[in-house]
């Protein structure tokens, strides 16, 4: 067991988190705060307003940020879980294949910039009728959601599991059997947090849905750039915070997990 | 293990897509220039207005715009549409769009063949409605088929006139404005009124003046450029390569002596007006400026400038034009965004319209041709107190030059200022 | 024959994943490559007048390319390096750090912030108008915004660099703590102790370049990926030099249509640009294997 974990940081270490933390606390403070109210004009400190006007207009659902949630939340959910199911199936199969030119094919879309690849898939997209719509913004931000899980599963993917599959084939079981009792079982949380990522990867995206969603998919990161766009300094922090708020969950949760974990090992 | 089978499998793959995408690309390559088929029963051309309104019912409407303004966006979403739900079922949705993306996006969809485009009812303004109508991207004519036409000033040039392109019923005026200067009147009690008192006054308040790279800084360049090429009236008329180059190397010369000592040092420019405006509302700035003459009442009233915000224009003039409201060719609700139309250039949607509250952007509407009613409503709209009347402004207004000045001043301001900026 | 047959004949368990990758990636990226490459040089288009490579040579004179991907590599390889610099001397300097939820808690935050949310971050709190600049009013260091820094769309792309070494940093942090446990570095660290080296020599001959060996496709792909940023150029650069994303879009809607098909040919220099760094990264993997 390794003693470095008991040891306690230098002062240098601590000052290099101390610093961390206030830099934290003041950027995400600062957009909190600016959600709050109205104004921000030089050089006060506060918002000119405090009048929550962005959050009771998100709340009355006069502006469509209810709406972009909703719509955000949708897609996520819907990429994250055809995203890490066909990036499951390619990613076996290019581990199996260990072919490089295979390799460097899925790595290809997990590099390259969403907004440049719009529009270049833009034409194709709308030949297939599909531009403009949700449809077309999932197969576009699955595209990427796939190479990413394509590359993870390529990459995690366990000798064991092989070998496992290897034995059920052997046995006779079928497609089925294998999928069943070996590969959701023993790649269950590898696939729960691809699918996490995947989500994450579509809830984020701005390039992708602003091309080839023309307008019509409004998601939170459109709107985000439409305030943006607007200077409305409070709507721009408020969407912000809402597009951050998965994320937080997901640290949230992993932390409470970790302590939970922590909590049990100590006991055990 | 599976050598033998994944060299085949991934052999019938290496033949299998090129052959797939030389296909679909051969299929492309035939068809160029496509203006979708329209059947009969789509939109039916000698239809009553009866009938149109009885089309549009049910119909969503969805207008490609610029979305910079969240007044603009408030009158859209608030006013206009709640009442064309109510009074004609239809719903209108807003899709930020502008300018030069609209026209790519319209021309993907045509070298496409995409019959049904993201846009119903497009907001547009000269150098897009040449290119539009170069690439047969629009509907029409179809102006004259709306009831409320009959109250728009045709005779105004300003309005029957787009970038000295007649509309020929291929758009349809929905606002009048004029360009202005908008200063800080406590710091600058008197400001500039020509381009040499301008260039002096940016040489002594050195990081205090600047214009922003989008279409509000391209028009006070315009207007510039008229002053460069001799005077109101000397860029009317067809583009001129000649004249063009003459003008705009003086235009270029006096912008690179007055560049250093702009905001930045002439070394970047606000992305578009809505961050100049928070430029000058943060101080940072003495000036701002606009398309619309009374944006800065209406900015005032929003908070985003200051009250001691002020209006003006120089005396070699400045630009005044009308923006418009045009159908793309694959709209795919027609009879809907003509009723759309027809409702905004009404005497009330106008006058909510002109309101400095709501957006103050002047009208199209001819106020001799009114009834009564909307004609006294119309000529007596309070709060315009921070810019000078629309009479007096109108004796210093320059007409919108053709539309190759815009795209050349784009390309031109980026090589000779921005990217030969220290 | 039956031999001769069986070659064509994969097995049918590999369909599934043969067809899924042919239609969701290589479609895809050939149809991108293809169509930027087509379109660029005049093979479709509306207002294409035919084949030809005036495009090509537009934006090869211009310079612009150039400029715009030696600006944006600089910048990916600043915020790469930098990041990469700063996580390795982290974890070598406390590599019990991730034993600490506090710790990790503040990796995990930034790391789940998307690039569009740390450029308005970065721009509220840096412009000439924001929020650092207002503290120092009230402090009276400065009497206006015009006396502030600019850090936010300056020649030196500050704001660009500390959004994205904010937006990098956790993860090559997180990485080279997660590293540190896997290749039980310690160990190694502990066996050159026990043999003479010191706590110094320890961290920097062996844990050191074994951080660094493990974390080059890592390193390599950070690069890639900053190299095609675009929400944080958009919102934190200047017009000149542009990042590469950010041009690109911009071309291709620009007013002159006549020029789009230079957007499409920037487009392509990218793309192979892009697979060039990912067959290094794939090469690299190959021989360290």
């Amino acid at each position: 067991m390794s003693s470095s974990a008991s040891k306690q940081p230098s002062l240098v270490i601590r000052l290099i988190i101390a610093a961390a933390a206030a830099g934290i606390v003041m950027s995400y403070g600062l957009l909190l705060i600016l959600s709050l109210g109205s104004g921000w004009t030089f050089p006060n400190l506060l918002p000119d307003r405090m009048n929550f006007v962005p959050w009771r207009a998100f709340a009355s659902d006069r502006d469509v940020l209810i709406k972009a949630l909703l719509t955000s939340t949708g897609l996520s959910l819907i990429v994250g879980g055809l995203g890490t199911f066909m990036g499951l199936v390619i990613g076996r199969t290019v581990r199996r294949w260990n072919s490089e030119t295979v390799r460097f094919l899925i790595y290809l879309p997990f590099v390259v910039a969403p907004v440049i690849a719009a529009i270049c898939l833009y034409d194709l997209l709308i030949r297939l009728r599909v531009a403009g719509t949700p449809a077309g913004v999932i197969f576009s931000q699955c595209i990427f959601a796939t190479s990413f899980a394509a590359v993870y599963f390529s990459e995690l993917w366990t000798r064991k599991t092989d070998r496992l599959e290897d034995l059920v084939w052997s046995l006779g079981g079928s497609t089925f059997a294998v999928w069943r009792h070996v590969v959701i079982p023993e790649g269950s949380g590898l696939i729960v947090v691809c699918f996490l990522q995947a989500c994450l990867y579509s809830w984020l995206d701005y390039g992708l849905v602003s091309v080839i969603g023309g307008g019509n998919v409004q998601s939170l990161t459109l709107r985000m750039f439409g305030y943006i766009r607007e200077a409305s300094v409070n709507q721009a922090a408020q969407a912000a915070l809402i597009l951050l708020l998965p994320a937080l969950a997901g640290s949230i949760v992993t932390a409470v997990y970790y302590f939970l974990r922590r909590a049990e090992d100590s006991q055990s | 293990m599976f050598r033998g089978e994944n060299a085949c499998s991934f052999t019938a793959l290496r033949l299998f897509s090129p052959a797939v995408v030389i296909a679909l690309f051969l299929s492309g390559c035939t068809s160029k220039s496509t203006a979708p088929e329209l059947s009969d029963s789509d939109f039916p051309e000698q239809a009553t207005w009866d009938e149109v309104i009885r089309k549009a019912q049910g119909k969503t409407v969805h207008i490609g715009m610029w979305d910079g303004d969240p007044m603009i966006n408030a009158y859209i979403r608030d006013w206009v549409a709640p009442r064309l739900l109510k009074e004609h079922g239809i719903t209108l949705q807003q899709i930020g769009s502008q300018g030069a993306a609209t026209v790519s996006r319209l021309m993907v969809d045509l070298e496409s063949g995409r019959s049904t485009g993201d846009f119903d009812l497009v907001w547009i303004n000269g150098e897009n409605f040449y290119q539009l109508r170069k690439m047969q991207a629009l509907y029409g004519p179809f102006t004259d088929r709306l009831p409320n036409s009959r109250y728009i000033d045709w005779m105004n040039p300003f309005i029957a006139m787009d970038f000295q392109q007649t509309v020929d019923g291929y758009e349809c005026p929905w606002g009048n404005v004029q360009q202005a200067l908008i200063c800080n009147s406590e710091h600058v009690p008197e400001p500039p009124r020509t381009l040499d008192q301008l260039a002096a006054w940016i040489h002594q308040h050195p990081g205090r003046f600047t214009i922003d790279n989008g279409f509000t800084g391209m028009t006070f360049l315009k207007s510039l450029l008229y002053e460069f090429a001799g005077g109101r009236d000397s860029l009317n008329g067809p583009f001129d390569e000649a004249k063009y180059l003459a003008a705009s190397a003086k235009l270029w010369t006096w912008l690179r002596e007055v560049q250093p000592h702009l905001w930045r040092q002439g070394e970047t420019f606000p992305e578009n007006v809505a961050q100049l405006h928070q430029l000058f509302s943060n101080d940072e700035v003495d000036f701002t400026m606009s398309n619309n003459d009374g944006e800065v009442d209406n900015k005032v009233l929003q908070g985003v400038l200051p009250e001691h915000a002020k209006a003006f224009v120089l005396e070699s003039g400045s630009i005044r034009n009308s923006h418009y409201l045009g159908i793309p060719v694959n709209a795919a609700n027609k009879a809907a965004a003509m009723v759309v139309v027809n409702f905004l250039i009404s005497p009330e949607a106008q006058l909510q319209k002109a309101m400095p509250a709501v957006w103050g952007d002047g009208t199209v509407l001819s106020t001799e041709l009114l009834p009564e009613e909307w004609k006294n409503k119309l000529e007596h709209i309070d709060g315009r107190t921070r810019v000078p009347p629309r009479s007096e402004l109108e004796r210093s207004a320059l007409m919108e030059p053709a539309p190759e000045i815009m795209i050349r001043l784009n390309e031109d301001f980026r090589r000779e200022i921005i990217e030969r900026a220290r | 024959m039956p031999g001769s047959l069986s070659i064509f004949r994969p097995r049918l368990n590999q369909l599934p994943g043969l067809l899924l990758l042919c239609v969701m990636i290589v479609l895809p990226v050939a149809w991108m490559i293809g169509y930027a490459l087509v379109y660029s040089l005049g093979g479709i288009g509306m207002l294409s007048r035919g084949w030809t490579t005036i495009h090509w040579r537009a934006i090869l004179d211009s310079g612009e390319l150039w400029k715009s991907l030696l600006y944006s590599a600089g910048l990916a390889a600043g915020i790469s390096g930098f990041s990469t610099f700063a996580a390795w001397a982290f974890v070598l300097l406390a590599p019990e750090s991730r034993h600490r939820p506090s710790v990790l808690g503040l990796i995990c935050l930034p790391l789940a912030t998307p690039a569009v949310v740390m450029a308005v971050m970065v721009y509220q709190i840096l412009n000439p108008g924001g929020l650092v600049a207002r503290v120092a009013f009230h402090a009276s260091l400065i009497a206006s915004p015009s006396e502030f820094p600019v850090m936010v769309s300056d020649v030196w792309a500050i704001g660009i660099l500390l959004a994205g070494i904010l937006s990098t940093l956790p993860l090559l942090t997180l990485f080279f703590l997660k590293t540190w446990t896997t290749a039980r570095i310690d160990h190694y660290c502990r066996l050159a102790e026990s043999l003479g080296a010191t706590h110094l020599q320890a961290r920097w001959k062996i844990a050191g370049p074994m951080l660094l060996a493990r974390g080059r496709s890592l390193i390599l792909l950070t690069f890639l990926w900053n190299l095609g940023s675009y929400e944080i150029p958009l919102l934190l650069g200047r017009q000149s030099p542009q990042m590469y994303s950010v041009l690109i879009q911009r071309r291709s809607g620009q007013y002159n249509l006549l020029q789009r098909p230079e957007a499409f040919a920037l487009a392509t220099v990218y793309l192979t640009v892009v697979s060039l760094g990912v067959g290094v990264l794939l090469l690299w993997r190959r021989r360290h294997e």
